[in-house]
């Protein structure tokens, strides 16, 4: 079994890894801030898990904002500073990971949500980031964060409208054309067939 | 196939396949965000008995490709309970699984802290339902004296406790 006193030793050790993260992330190291985090987590994670509860069967019961222990508003801190940090590094997908990691983690960090819209959004999934954002701006309708990020939604689907109507554009007119041209092939037959019968 | 090195809790360095390990989630995003380097994984909250137990098991399930991966839910299952995704896996464990988690109860806890630090859900189900399994049909007391847990309620606590799970006597 885990002996208490590294628990306090792999605690002390996972803020100083986190520290340095923090430290790296201001300085523009993104890389290097990921590399922290990491080891952070590695240090924390699991130090507040007990074998008995995690044996049982996870239920779906609903989780209420005062059962968030420390450790695990501490871990989802880290998970959604990795998600900024890969939003710097321009890696979408893991900005979505580890933003859906840290509310899995706490469902209530509303920072956490708001790297998930972010990395969303700059996925493509702009009906699920603008539903999130909805949510968030029922909390916070004043945040100009939120509204950049209901701009960028707005552009990207200006963007898709008109790519759409381009591709869409003279379908119609295209239509009648193949229809007029198939029926002029078919007069031609007609007439071919009847002259053939005149000898 | 590309070596990872790992760096237990008592300093023992163990060096494993990278597809064998990429089992664990926790080292997989590792991977996938740092890239692999020489530098050793550290792996602070897991002995390095245990953490050899758990490449074994890794690599008894080596061939299963979808291990390396998220554990997505499969088409039609997904709005499955916890319970019978647990139940579906418990279903598919084979005479290793089961040899694997013939231990004494002290490594079979420390199995299920590194499974859940490791995040190898199949193997947190494994050693969990091996648990369950002994909790099962034992009362209060009884599970008490079989996991050494000490009773840290206050008398008008324990009371409240029974009340609110009074329908597990059903």
């Amino acid at each position: 079994m885990t002996d208490p006193s590294n628990k306090e030793e792999n605690s002390a050790k996972g803020l100083a890894h986190k520290q340095a993260a923090d430290a790296a992330f201001k300085e523009g190291d993104f890389m290097l801030a990921v590399k922290e985090y990491h080891t952070a987590v590695l240090h924390l994670r699991g130090l507040d898990s007990s074998p008995l509860s995690l044996a049982k069967v996870k239920g779906e019961k609903d989780v209420k904002e005062e059962d968030i222990t420390e450790g695990q508003k501490l871990m989802s801190t880290i998970y959604s500073n990795m998600a900024l940090c890969h939003m710097r590094l321009g890696r979408p997908a893991r900005v979505t990971y580890w933003a859906k990691q840290a509310l899995a983690v706490n469902p209530f960090n509303a920072k956490a949500k708001f790297r998930l819209v972010q990395g969303l959004v700059r996925e493509g999934a702009t009906i699920k980031a603008a539903a999130l954002l909805d949510e968030l701006e029922k909390a916070g309708p004043e945040d100009p964060a939120f509204a950049a990020e209901r701009r960028n939604i707005e552009a990207m689907d200006r963007k898709a409208d008109a790519k759409q109507r381009k591709e869409l554009a003279g379908m119609f007119d295209r239509a009648n054309k193949d229809a007029k041209e198939a029926e002029g092939t078919e007069e031609t037959k007609d007439t071919e067939g009847n002259d053939a019968g005149r000898d | 196939m590309r070596l990872v090195s790992l760096v237990a809790a008592d300093g023992a360095t163990i060096s494993v396949e990278q597809d064998i390990i990429e089992q664990s989630g926790t080292i997989r995003n590792i991977l996938n965000d740092v890239g692999l380097s020489d530098a050793a994984i550290p792996v602070p909250n897991v002995s390095g008995p245990i953490l050899a137990r758990v490449i074994d098991y890794c690599r008894h399930h080596r061939n299963d490709i979808s291990r390396r991966q998220p554990q997505a839910p499969l088409l039609g299952e997904e709005n499955d309970s916890s319970d019978a995704v647990t139940q579906r896996a418990i279903s598919q464990m084979d005479e290793f699984d089961h040899d694997f988690c013939r231990v004494d109860q002290g490594t079979l806890f420390d199995l299920i802290l590194a499974a859940n630090f490791l995040d190898i859900p199949p193997l947190l189900d494994l050693v969990g339902y091996t648990v369950a399994c002994k909790m099962k049909g034992k009362s209060v007391q009884e599970m008490r004296d079989t996991f050494a847990v000490k009773n840290d309620f206050t008398p008008e606590e324990e009371k409240q406790a029974l009340e609110d799970n009074a329908w597990v006597e059903e």
